[in-house]
């Protein structure tokens, strides 16, 4: 034995401990989290922003002003995108009137990452980031994520599944201002339908335009359409879409919120003979406001 | 999505562990192409590989797939010539290997299960630096700026963990 069958052997290590090493920036976003010391844990957890897309791509992130949005814009958008079919599997759809929140209101852990973002665009990982703008962190909960972006005005929909995974996401600019902060939980307690509840933030440095991210089903398959409108819950407003049928039977169902300048939506995919679970997870989100 | 054969499961995953596979590809290969052509070597693997297989850890199976594969193709194209990278971290693992064991043979499943064993006994952090280093083919510098700690830090880890596990593997050796 020498060292070369070493280097090979370790490639048969239990998949724990390499799933350890690899997410070691998030363990210490954790620690963070629990109000230990920035410098000692050193977090520095790239998120590659396509990554954050992807995961906010299933779901789509909508802007709308409380009591002030146009479901038949968004509707006809999402209908009637000239590209849909084309290339690209990611829209960008501005909605506007939505008001940001000054950074100071982030009273979390959360604004530390501004001076990782900071720090990200000077030592910029090209191998391990696809932008150096963006950072995230996973949590236990979403009480844990809560608190650790600290915003008076989030109350993320509690439903009563146990998420799979939190995650806060932070964008920023070079000079370590943050712009957005997302808030992730994904659910698959159901068997057959997989459900993400985003919420997102946008501070006063944002500079972007505020919008929804929808994505194509028709990249992938052919004459996918959706239906929905405005819908009233416990006197609340929500805008639901419901994609028809994709892959055999396979369903989008898309719901959105605006409520104290943050952006509410939850996408959730299931089969036609999983509908009744979905449209439970659905309501219960709405009603959790 | 592998499970459910849904294409997109490529593109998505890509998107989540691509930069992740590239670099660790990289980091053995040294060579943008191959990183790119083992990285995607990976995608396919793992798309005929699951289902039947059900990870529990899809970071952890793709990295595997993926250092399996550029292991592979230094193999196969450095035979005379070992990429650097393999000589050094090689070499530094020589030291681990106490003299008993020279002449023994030991399967890489044997070797990954003694590695295992001796994994759990150390603390996290010495685990995360030994797995990154070995394992991941990183840098000590690259370490050394993932724990924001000195490259001297990580070094002197390395070579404590390195004793331990010749020490380790001594006291196992004579069950073996």
């Amino acid at each position: 034995m020498n060292g070369t069958d070493f280097i090979k052997g370790i490639g048969h290590t239990d998949d724990k401990y390499v799933a350890e090493a690899l997410t070691f920036d998030k363990a210490a976003g954790r620690a963070v989290s629990a109000a230990k010391t920035l410098k000692k844990t050193k977090l520095k957890r790239v998120l590659i922003l396509a990554a954050c897309l992807v995961v906010a791509l299933s779901a789509c992130a909508l802007a709308l002003h409380t009591y002030d949005y146009t479901p038949s814009t968004i509707l006809e958008f999402i209908k009637g995108n000239p590209d849909s079919s084309k290339h690209t599997d990611l829209y960008f759809h501005p909605v506007g009137n939505v008001d940001k929140i000054g950074a100071r209101e982030l009273k979390g852990d959360v604004k530390k990452l501004g001076r990782v973002i900071k720090s990200q665009y000077k030592n910029y990982p090209v191998y391990s980031s696809l932008s150096p703008a963006v950072c995230e962190l996973e949590f236990d909960s979403t009480a844990a994520a809560e608190k650790y972006i600290g915003f008076s005005g989030l109350a993320f929909p509690k439903i009563a599944a146990e998420p799979e995974a939190v995650t806060v996401t932070a964008e920023g600019t070079e000079a370590g201002l943050l712009t957005v902060v997302r808030m992730t939980a994904n659910y698959k307690n159901t068997p057959g339908v997989s459900a993400l509840s985003t919420a997102m933030i946008f501070t006063e440095h944002y500079a972007g335009d505020i919008g929804v991210f929808v994505t194509s089903f028709s990249g992938y398959y052919d004459g996918v359409d959706f239906s929905g409108g405005a819908q009233t819950v416990n006197g609340r407003d929500f805008y639901v879409a419901q994609s028809s049928p994709f892959d055999g039977d396979w369903l989008n169902g898309i719901v959105f919120r605006y409520e104290n300048r943050v952006l509410y939506s939850l996408n959730v995919r299931f089969r036609e003979t999983d509908r009744t679970a979905a449209e439970s997870i659905l309501l219960e989100w709405m009603n959790s406001f | 999505m592998f499970w459910e054969r849904d294409e997109r499961a490529i593109a998505e995953t890509r998107a989540i562990y691509g930069a992740r596979l590239r670099r660790l590809a990289m980091n053995l290969l040294k060579n943008r192409e191959d990183a790119e052509e083992c990285e995607n070597e990976t995608y396919l693997k793992a798309w005929n590989s699951i289902p039947p297989a059900r990870p529990a850890y899809l970071s952890a199976y793709l990295m595997k797939i993926c250092r399996n594969i550029a292991l592979n193709r230094l193999a196969a194209a450095n035979a005379n010539k070992r990429s650097a990278v393999v000589v050094e971290l090689s070499a530094e693992m020589e030291q681990c290997i106490p003299s008993s064991y020279i002449d023994r043979h030991i399967d890489d499943r044997g070797i990954g299960e003694l590695i295992d064993s001796f994994l759990g006994t150390l603390t996290y952090e010495n685990r995360v630096i030994f797995v990154r280093r070995y394992f991941c083919a990183d840098a000590v510098a690259d370490i050394a700026k993932l724990l924001g700690a000195s490259k001297s830090k990580v070094k002197s880890s390395l070579f404590r963990t390195r004793k331990q596990l010749k020490d380790f593997l001594a006291k196992e050796g004579v069950d073996l």
